[in-house]
């Protein structure tokens, strides 16, 4: 059995979609300047909104139109990827937020490193999960969870998402694949790719228990302690700053 | 003009250029991919401006060592882009 020697801080919390990405890169920065602690945040983006990869163009990724209708609120994060439905009554999204010495250099094998918490997570919940390179988490080959990291000097952002009880056809509705994707995946919709943890376990699976899950989870794969605590002065507010940044046109549509 | 790749075993790269006189004015990458420093990726960018298409190749390997990336590579970027102006 390994020690759990390291004491992390956990946050859980809600908020809009432009807050929570300026949050996440508020601690990156932090974390860069070695302010605050080796962090899990589990929380959830409220009301449903959208986030999109840096390099994503805007007008690839998401039914822009169909989103203005539905008066869903999307943003560009500062991590590579996909773009993402982020439910706000069926999707956890997680970040961590540490030393870049404690997960490994190699790219490829931190995403592995990090993603085992979703792994373990899953398999708290009763379902056998997997790691499928480059940022997935696979059930029954069907995807239930992607990650998308950024590095900045010595500090690492990874943040990725959970869906447990995701809206699949409004999902279908908003995001924007590639014909060439989906045939690589040999699949003809992005239904057909994913799922949620209550489909694979056929009964409606509560966001408290997904939490505990994942809170057990990551405690896990990273052999750690949690200790539940709060933000600090400093990321609150520059949280508030770089919100403005995330629903900024400028930055929305920057590709 | 604009090509869509699926790099194998990758991610999606789109590349977009705008040429004129055999110059090209703008390249422009997007896709769901990684790479890291994002600001470098994005320097690259800027300096396919206004370059001459023989130039290109080179211009983009000096990034050898300087960018990582996840789902697609250097080389994929080229032969994408190559592959896009051979169509022209």
């Amino acid at each position: 059995m390994f020690k759990c020697e390291y004491m992390w801080r956990l946050i859980v919390n809600e908020g809009d979609v432009y807050w929570n990405m300026g949050l996440d890169e508020a601690m990156l920065e932090l974390k860069r300047k070695g302010l605050i602690p080796n962090t899990l945040r589990l929380y959830v983006i409220k009301p449903s909104a959208i986030t999109i990869g840096y390099f994503q163009k805007v007008m690839d990724a998401i039914n822009l139109e169909y989103l203005e209708k539905k008066n869903i609120s999307f943003t560009r994060r500062i991590t590579g990827g996909g773009s993402v439905y982020h439910d706000a009554e069926g999707e956890i999204t997680y970040s961590v937020i540490a030393d870049l010495n404690f997960i490994p250099l190699d790219l490829q094998e931190s995403y592995r490193f990090i993603c085992r918490g979703i792994v373990e997570a899953l398999h708290i919940l009763g379902l056998e999960a997997e790691f499928v390179p480059i940022n997935d988490v696979v059930v029954n080959g069907r995807k239930i969870s992607g990650s998308a990291q950024a590095r900045r000097g010595d500090a690492v952002l990874q943040h990725g998402t959970l869906m447990y009880n995701t809206n699949l056809d409004l999902l279908e509705n908003i995001l924007k694949v590639s014909k060439e994707k989906l045939m690589d995946r040999g699949v003809l919709s992005i239904r057909d790719r994913v799922t949620t943890v209550s489909l694979e376990l056929h009964r409606e699976v509560n966001k408290e228990e997904v939490l505990e899950a994942l809170k057990k989870g990551f405690a896990r794969a990273l052999h750690v302690n949690f200790r539940e605590e709060d933000l600090t002065k400093e990321e609150l507010s520059l949280a508030k700053e770089l919100a403005s940044k995330y629903s900024s046109r400028e930055w929305k549509f920057k590709r | 003009m604009e090509i869509v790749k699926r790099i194998p075993g990758g991610k999606t790269l789109k590349v977009e250029v705008e040429l004129e006189k055999g110059i090209i004015k703008k390249v422009v990458f997007s896709g769901d991919f990684f790479a890291y420093p994002p600001e470098v990726f994005e320097e690259l960018e800027e300096s396919l401006r206004y370059t001459r298409i023989e130039e290109i190749e080179e211009k983009i390997r000096k990034y050898h060592g300087k960018i990582a990336l996840l789902g697609l590579s250097l080389e994929d970027i080229i032969s994408t882009l190559k592959e896009l102006l051979e169509l022209s």
